[in-house]
């Protein structure tokens, strides 16, 4: 019987250990709330995600701002992007800080709605906002107050194997205006497809998890949108989405793109540099790791397909400060720093993103990695519409990806209807939009 | 008076006996308090919590809304937590009578005095202390569809790849391969020590009476290890229904949810999508299905205690 009781214990405790999942918030606090120091200076937690190139420049950032405001300390915690939503939601839970977080823009609104981030208006200038890019300023906006500092964006384009896509006979164009046509695009897929080799194919999406809503790109390039253009109807269930979703499908019935190409599976980042595909849509920010794993060929940029209109999708992150830190205007001070032209040009130059003021994308910057790549994505990144700015930063658009995951999941694997999927979708936006 | 010359003999050595046992106690609730504390901190409390939170809808943030039994009743119509639910219970109907298979084949194997068995000893117990995530990883590297080490090796043999990543049959199958690989070690180290237990004079005696190997394992070996068995088949059917990290990294739930399990599923809702009481809803219908499971185990025990 003792026996069976200890078994019992055992058993029971490791079932709990399941149900824990409920309770838990799966990351370690940040150490926050920003206590101590005093007078002028005071330690700050600042949690983030990076890239190595991304994690140096904030090191020499803070490192500056450190030097320039005696006292004052930014205690960098890099975790990784996969973890960052909670470790700052459990932190935040448990009013345990971080003081500062970077976040998508995607994912500021929820923050922001929740009353967890600092009102900054009250710390920056009355005219701060008038040097950023009126769509990337909006999109730190809730109720008309900034809760954020737009520190940079960056846009998916299409990479190519340029060794490949001479094989195939393909063309690149090299201007906005001659991007390819979805049709055109299709042609392209099929000539560098068959111009591979084994289950080799020709393009894979970067739709994986968090970056689903990039379907976007090619729903808004046919015409389509998921919202109209100040976000308070549900537009997607349209004949332009159909016509995209048709295309997705193709893409997979004709061996066009990888089976594992889907929202769940492998990243095209994966796939390019072992050259199972020949194109990829990418963002700017994966050039430095492109850098670095491509070497058996060469590879080029050009510009997303178009159709009805051109389009691409708003990457890139801002930079927040807590309600529970408890230096707001310390914090707030880090941010205008951050967010300064200086600061900002050296984070762009160094990490291959681009910049939010105005003033620095109206000027070459001196990218570090393929500066001869990059005025592909500033191109593209004039294709950015304010509507589509509106749409991915309402306040519950991460459960809106979420079910973007799911539905487009469950069209390309297991052929769920594009009638299901487009209502599913549509339901979840109006939800959205009605929270 | 009389009441006191006619105290029950058995009254005093009662007492004696009372003060010692509470002395015992007391001695026993301190050396386990500290155990207790953690237990009750880090498991019955979160449990309790856990079970309030899915009466709840909250985002974690914020207010909470109480919704009562809500949550639960959604679960019901919802078809991905069935198909969860059902990956789940079929993952432990495959992978653990797997693993005990495979467990019980790699111990008898080393349970021989054979060449280098210490280090093949170690090398099958070495994935049991590799962290799921980490085994995720490198599973999802020797699975990946591109660039695999698996799909390479078929291909040397004249087998045509596998869609690990894409098909559902493969992405659970790479769930389970890698799953293998991890507990076939740890089943391998109680069938060892339980063969070790079973006396020498029981082989030696059926030898006598002319019993061939097979009817030694049918007749002795099998019948020895049924406790093993019984403990390493609960202990696997829980970490089964607990299986999480290996199939968040592996496969994500997907393609489609056919690799989604009731734990992918609740971390998915109540993390990712931040629905919390819903996510708690799911922990909380684990939880008592591997408590009904262990109480099916127990009356089982007790009735047939040879068997448990």
């Amino acid at each position: 019987m003792e026996q069976t009781r200890r078994q019992f214990l055992a058993a029971a405790g490791a079932a709990g250990a399941a149900v824990t999942l409920g309770a838990c918030g799966g990351g370690d606090d940040s150490g926050g709330g920003g206590g101590g120091g005093g007078g002028g200076g005071g330690t700050l937690s600042f949690v983030t995600w990076g890239a190595p190139v991304e994690i140096a420049a904030f090191k020499a950032i803070i490192a500056d701002f450190e030097r320039q405001n005696r006292g004052a300390r930014i205690r960098l915690q890099e975790v990784p992007f996969e973890g960052v939503r909670q470790t700052v939601d459990a932190s935040l839970e448990a009013e345990r800080g971080p003081d500062l977080f970077r976040v998508t823009y995607n994912d500021f609104g929820f923050y922001a709605s929740q009353n967890a981030l600092v009102d900054l208006s009250e710390y920056l200038p009355a005219d701060y906002g008038d040097a950023f890019t009126e769509a990337l300023w909006a999109a730190v906006q809730f109720e008309g107050k900034p809760y954020g500092v737009p520190h940079h964006t960056d846009v998916s384009a299409l990479v190519y194997n340029k060794e490949l896509l001479r094989t195939a006979g393909v063309t690149v164009p090299d201007k906005l205006a001659d991007a390819w046509s979805f049709e055109e695009f299709m042609d392209v897929s099929r000539k560098v497809r068959d111009a591979q080799t084994g289950s080799r194919t020709a393009f894979a999406m970067n739709w994986q998890l968090a970056g689903a809503f990039r379907w976007l790109n090619w729903l808004y390039a046919a015409g389509g949108s998921l919202y109209n253009a100040d976000a308070t109807q549900v537009t997607v269930d349209s004949p332009e989405a159909r016509r995209t979703l048709d295309m997705f499908k193709t893409w997979f019935d004709e061996g066009l793109t990888p089976r594992n190409s889907t929202p769940k599976g492998a990243y095209p980042s994966e796939q390019f540099p072992s050259q199972t595909v020949g194109i990829i849509s990418a963002g700017d920010f994966l050039l430095p790791s492109l850098e670095d794993e491509v070497k058996k060929f060469e590879y080029g940029a050009t510009f997303l397909p178009q159709d009805a209109s051109a389009a691409t999708d708003l990457g890139g992150n801002t930079v927040v400060a807590t309600r529970v830190g408890k230096q707001p205007e310390l914090a707030a001070q880090f941010l205008e720093f951050l967010a300064s032209e200086q600061s900002m040009k050296r984070f762009c130059e160094q990490t291959s993103v681009l910049p939010t003021r105005t003033s620095l994308v109206e000027r070459q910057l001196e990218f570090q990695v393929r500066p001869d790549l990059m005025p592909v994505f500033v191109e593209q990144a004039t294709t950015l519409t304010p509507e589509y700015v509106r749409a991915v930063t309402l306040p519950d658009f991460t459960q809106v990806n979420n079910v973007f995951v799911d539905e487009l999941e469950r069209f390309l694997v297991n052929d769920q209807s594009p009638d299901d999927t487009l209502r599913n979708i549509a339901t979840a936006a109006d939800e959205a939009i009605q929270a | 008076m009389a009441v006191t010359t006619t105290r029950p003999r058995s009254a005093v050595p009662r007492r004696r006996w009372g003060r010692a046992s509470h002395r015992q106690a007391l001695t026993a609730y301190a050396l386990i308090s500290p155990n207790l504390l953690v237990f009750g901190a880090f498991m019955f409390l979160p449990l309790i919590l856990t079970f309030v939170v899915s009466m709840q809808e909250t985002s974690g943030l914020g207010p909470a809304e109480w919704v009562g039994l809500g949550n639960y009743s959604e679960l019901i119509r919802d078809s991905v937590f069935w198909r969860a639910l059902a990956n789940t219970v079929g993952y432990a109907a495959i992978e653990v009578p797997l693993a005990l298979g495979a467990g019980l084949m790699v111990a008898l194997l080393l349970n021989r005095a054979i060449w280098m068995r210490n280090l093949m000893r170690t090398v099958y117990y070495l994935p049991v202390v590799i962290s799921g995530v980490a085994a995720g990883i490198l599973a999802g590297w020797i699975f990946s569809e591109n660039i695999g080490v698996a799909n390479k090796a078929l291909e040397l043999v004249g087998i045509a790849p596998v869609a690990w990543r894409s098909s559902a049959a493969g992405a659970m199958a790479s769930v389970i391969l890698t799953s293998l690989w991890i507990n076939v070690g740890f089943n391998m180290v109680v069938y060892l020590a339980a063969l070790q237990n079973i006396p020498r004079e029981y082989y030696d005696a059926s030898a006598v009476d002319g019993a061939t190997s097979v009817q030694q394992f049918r007749h002795i070996t099998l019948p020895s290890l049924s406790t093993a068995t019984g403990f390493l088949a609960i202990y696997g059917v829980i970490t089964a229904f607990h299986v999480f990290d290996l199939v968040f990294i592996l496969t994500s739930g997907g393609p489609g949810n056919a690799t989604e399990v009731l734990g992918t599923y609740a971390y998915d809702q109540a993390f990712d999508t931040r629905a919390r009481g819903y996510g708690a809803a799911i922990g909380v219908v684990l939880y008592l299905i591997l408590m009904l499971a262990l109480t099916v185990q127990f009356a089982f025990a007790r009735r047939h205690p040879e068997e448990a």
